[in-house]
């Protein structure tokens, strides 16, 4: 019997973990060497990849199309702005909790709207999102329509003003390392197989003995937990929260799934270039106001529709590299 | 109690609307499987080009349709031909990426030409007559919009079974295939649908312009209601869809009747009760 | 005269290739059949046909026109109509509903529902009921009525017999004569070796995308064909 083994492509293998290593380093010392305001941005960047590949993991593997995501990003905003701005608890425990309530209320979400499929699952979470806006708009606890600010007195408890941003930026790196390495090792395991199975064929996948259901919902717990910490630690950086800027479908969706389909669709690298793509474009288009948002939309169309498998896809079909190695063959 | 009464009278009335908003939702559906996640955000299109056209033409507000129409259906034609036929028939993602795209380009489109205040269309005097039964009064508006409203829904109706191009449209949601080797030009069908569709969007555009304020920005609300009726009157039925129609307006009227502020809530709450007891619809399996 | 033909034609469903250099050729008033094993590339072959998968524009010539590759609702415009395999009728439109349906491509004739009718009384009292319905005869015959209220000159017709009880197969086979003497050549895919050399003037056999053994149905043996079906 011949002898069959499954490998991964890994080429460049050393090259890119040296990469990383570098990369990481380079990012650490970011506080010792950039400014507040390059720490900011690079703080929202973090948020912004840690929510894209996750999205990217929903939709680009699980097939789970939400455009309700904003939900579980205001509520680790408010979560972090109770926790740690009216009652107290300390920072990180705060951030940590704030991912966990927004973990914990996508399970009966999840069960709910999992009983609309495909296209009706998308809009059926826009319309929990919205649930969750209105919901919060009426609590006078959480400031009302108008929101609240972050108490000064604990704001400074944390540093001045380039401490807090040093901080903020360690702990939303940190995040999305986190997110990232999820991802990857998700999609590394068998589970990933079986995602993947399940994007490609619901019925099919079941019939081999995957579990359809929970699968689904473990995926979207984890990404509305990531979801949690990256609005905990965006919103500290604002100081201010409200409901509409708190579950914004424009900041915390549109954009991301742009993110996520003109860097690539079902590559976890996708996510990165995106990322890059999309802050490259707002620099560029600052002074447009709202029309870096239909530049966006006009590109993630012609993506869509002239190169579905984005950015990433168009490199790698020309290197054949892969950052973070997926791919599985056979060979004898 | 009177006040309940009116309260849920309104709510049916209003839910004629909510009904027309849902028909073309699920008809785009119905034949090519695509939910169009700009729906909402071409309403609020049709409810800026009917402000435009009165405010500069200086005609009624109900002649604005002259223009609406016509615009709304080469709109919705030309997005069909051009950009959204590249999708059919792919996978769920492509086109739900494609027409979120859409919306969000529509809707930075009217903020940068309209800004984001307020408009109202005004229908005059009918907007603020009213007939009145005993304790009870009804404004003549609501009852011109349900009245239009079930008109439509019936012409809808009269289209799908009793000419042609309904027996096409039916033919190609069944099979497009078979109807293209039938000779069906599937992609000008599908076209026509979103035409229709949005023939449809445009008069409600025009109605519900008048019965509430709007800005660029309205879109996705538009869409959740028209969503949320089609889910909960089941799909593929028309008069499923009125069901949902009145069903989600008397949800709504009742929580602004408790609290104004719960509105929206109580009709998102209402949706989301409904599919936790009837995934598939209440007027489907009856 | 030749009405349709193929000239080594390739198809392929994206990377895989189903048929392989096949030239076929349709007389007027001919019945030509075509048959094969399961997976040989019958349905493949009236698809090209048909428009329904892409080919070489030079691969289908009719009435001496290049026509391969044409879109689906051209070729029927043209008259060449089809009954598809698993004949696919519209489920939610009435029979009546179906067979208007064939007259989309526009050509002008004498098929109407009535004559349908005629061919079909069964299919009169049936007029109201929806496609889906319907029992698998009474689906072949909508199936073949509403192709030929596209007033065709040619007919493609995919798997006559397939799971229908012999005495509906007798019916159809015997309006087929019928329907030649109106001035419709066809090409029928039967599995059936024996019937396809009844009905037919000519055959053509095919295996793993390739035409194996073709001939006048009246001279070919038996044995012959049979061995070639099995590639024996
Ligand atoms: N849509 C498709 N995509 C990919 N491959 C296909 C497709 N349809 C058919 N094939 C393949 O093409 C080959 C020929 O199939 P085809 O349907 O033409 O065979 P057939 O002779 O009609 O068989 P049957 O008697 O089972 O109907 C088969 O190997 C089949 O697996
Ligand atoms: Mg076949």
């Amino acid at each position: 019997m011949p002898n069959y083994k499954i490998e991964r492509n890994e080429k460049y293998h050393t090259g890119v973990l040296i990469g990383f290593g570098v990369l990481l380093v380079f990012l650490v010392l970011l506080p010792f060497w950039g400014d507040k305001s390059t720490m900011r941005l690079a703080t929202e960047m973090a948020g912004y990849l840690a929510l894209a590949v996750m999205w990217n993991l929903l939709a680009g593997y699980a097939g789970v199309m939400s455009i309700g995501q904003q939900a579980f990003v205001g509520v680790g905003g408010y979560a972090v702005f109770t926790l740690a701005g009216l009652w107290g608890v300390p920072l990180i425990p705060s951030i940590l909790l704030a991912g966990l309530v927004a973990g914990l209320l996508a399970i009966p979400v999840g069960l709910i709207l999992f009983r609309l499929n495909g296209a009706y699952f998308a809009i059926g979470s826009w319309v929990m999102a919205e649930i969750f806006l209105l919901l919060t708009a009426q609590s006078d606890y959480l400031g009302a329509g108008s929101g609240m600010s972050f108490p000064t007195a604990v704001a400074k408890s944390f540093g001045n003003s380039t401490e807090r941003a040093a901080l903020f930026w360690w702990i939303a790196l940190a995040i999305v390392i986190a997110a990232l390495l999820i991802a990857y090792l998700w999609l590394r395991s068998s589970r990933g197989l079986a995602l993947t199975a399940m994007r490609d064929d619901e019925v099919a996948a079941s019939g081999l003995g995957v579990n359809v259901m929970r699968n689904k919902l473990q995926v979207f717990l984890v990404a509305s937990a990531v979801a949690g910490l990256v609005g905990a630690i965006l919103f500290l950086g604002k100081l201010r929260i409200s409901p509409t800027s708190a579950y914004d479908v424009n900041e915390w969706t549109a954009n991301i799934i742009f993110i996520v389909v003109i860097g690539g669709l079902g590559r976890l690298e996708g996510a990165v270039v995106g990322t890059i793509i999309f802050f490259l474009l707002r620099g560029f288009l600052a002074d447009f106001g709202s029309y870096y948002l239909i530049i966006l939309g006009l590109i993630a169309i012609l993506t869509m529709l002239k190169m579905p498998q984005g950015v990433w896809g168009l490199i790698y079909d020309k290197t054949q590299i892969e950052l973070f190695p997926l791919k599985r063959k056979i060979v004898n | 109690m009177s006040e309940l009464v009116n309260t849920i009278i309104q709510g049916i009335l209003i839910g004629g609307l909510y009904a027309l908003f849902a028909a073309g939702l699920s008809l785009v559906f119905g034949v090519m499987r695509v939910v169009n996640l700009a729906h909402g955000d071409l309403i609020v299109t049709g409810s800026f080009l009917a402000f435009t056209a009165t405010s500069i033409l200086g005609i009624h507000a109900a002649l604005s349709v002259v223009f609406v129409l016509p615009f709304m259906a080469l709109l919705g034609y030309s997005i069909q031909r051009a950009i959204l036929n590249r999708t059919v028939g792919t996978n769920v993602l492509p086109p739900l990426l494609v027409t979120f795209g859409i919306a969000i380009i529509l809707q930075n489109g009217l903020l940068q030409i309209f800004t984001a205040d307020d408009r109202k269309l005004d229908f005059g005097n009918i907007e603020i007559a009213s007939m009145q039964i005993g304790n009870i009064s009804i404004g003549w508006y609501s009852i011109l919009v349900f009245v239009c409203a079930i008109a439509i829904i019936a012409g809808l109706q009269f289209i799908s079974y009793k000419t042609r191009i309904g027996r096409v449209l039916r033919a190609t949601a069944d099979d497009p295939e078979v109807a293209q080797v039938m000779g069906v030009n599937t992609r000008h069908t599908f076209s026509v649908a979103m035409a229709i569709a949005m023939v449809v969007c445009g008069i409600s555009a025009v109605l519900f312009a008048a019965w509430t304020s709007f800005t660029p920005l309205s879109g996705p609300s538009r869409l959740l209601i028209a969503f949320e009726v089609v889910v909960i009157g089941g799909l593929g039925s028309i008069w499923g869809t009125l069901i949902g129609g009145l069903t989600l307006g008397v949800a709504q009227a009742f929580g602004g009747y408790l609290n104004p502020a719960w509105q929206m809530l109580a009709g998102h709450i209402a949706f989301i009760i409904i599919l936790v007891l009837r995934p598939a619809g209440i007027f489907k399996g009856q | 005269m030749t009405l349709l033909q193929t000239h080594n034609l390739d198809a392929y469903y994206l990377d895989f290739q189903a048929l392989y250099g096949v030239s076929i050729s349709l007389d007027a008033g001919q019945i030509v059949a075509i048959i094969g094993p399961n997976g040989a590339g019958k349905t493949t072959l009236l698809r090209s046909l048909a428009g329904w998968v892409p080919v070489e524009r030079e691969c289908v010539t009719f009435d001496d026109e290049s026509i391969g590759g044409f879109a689906a609702e051209k070729v029927v415009a043209l008259g060449i109509a089809s009954v598809p395999e698993g004949r696919r009728l519209f489920h939610s439109l009435s029979v009546e509903e179906n067979l208007l349906m064939g007259q989309e491509s526009n050509r002008s004739g004498d098929w109407s529902t009535d004559t349908v009718f005629d061919l079909f009384p069964v299919l009169q009292g049936l007029r109201k009921r929806r496609g889906s319905d319907l029992s698998g005869g009474e689906q072949q015959m909508v199936a073949i009525g509403r192709a030929l209220m596209a007033n065709p000159k040619v007919l493609l017709f995919d798997e006559l017999s397939l799971g229908l009880a012999p005495t509906i197969v007798g019916d159809i086979c015997r309006t087929l004569p019928v329907l030649r003497d109106k001035g419709v050549s066809m090409i029928v895919v039967e599995q059936d070796v024996r019937r396809a050399l009844d009905l037919s003037d000519y055959v053509y056999c095919i295996l793993e995308g390739k035409i194996n053994l073709e001939g006048e149905s009246n001279e070919l043996a038996f044995d012959d064909v049979a061995n070639a079906f099995f590639g024996v």
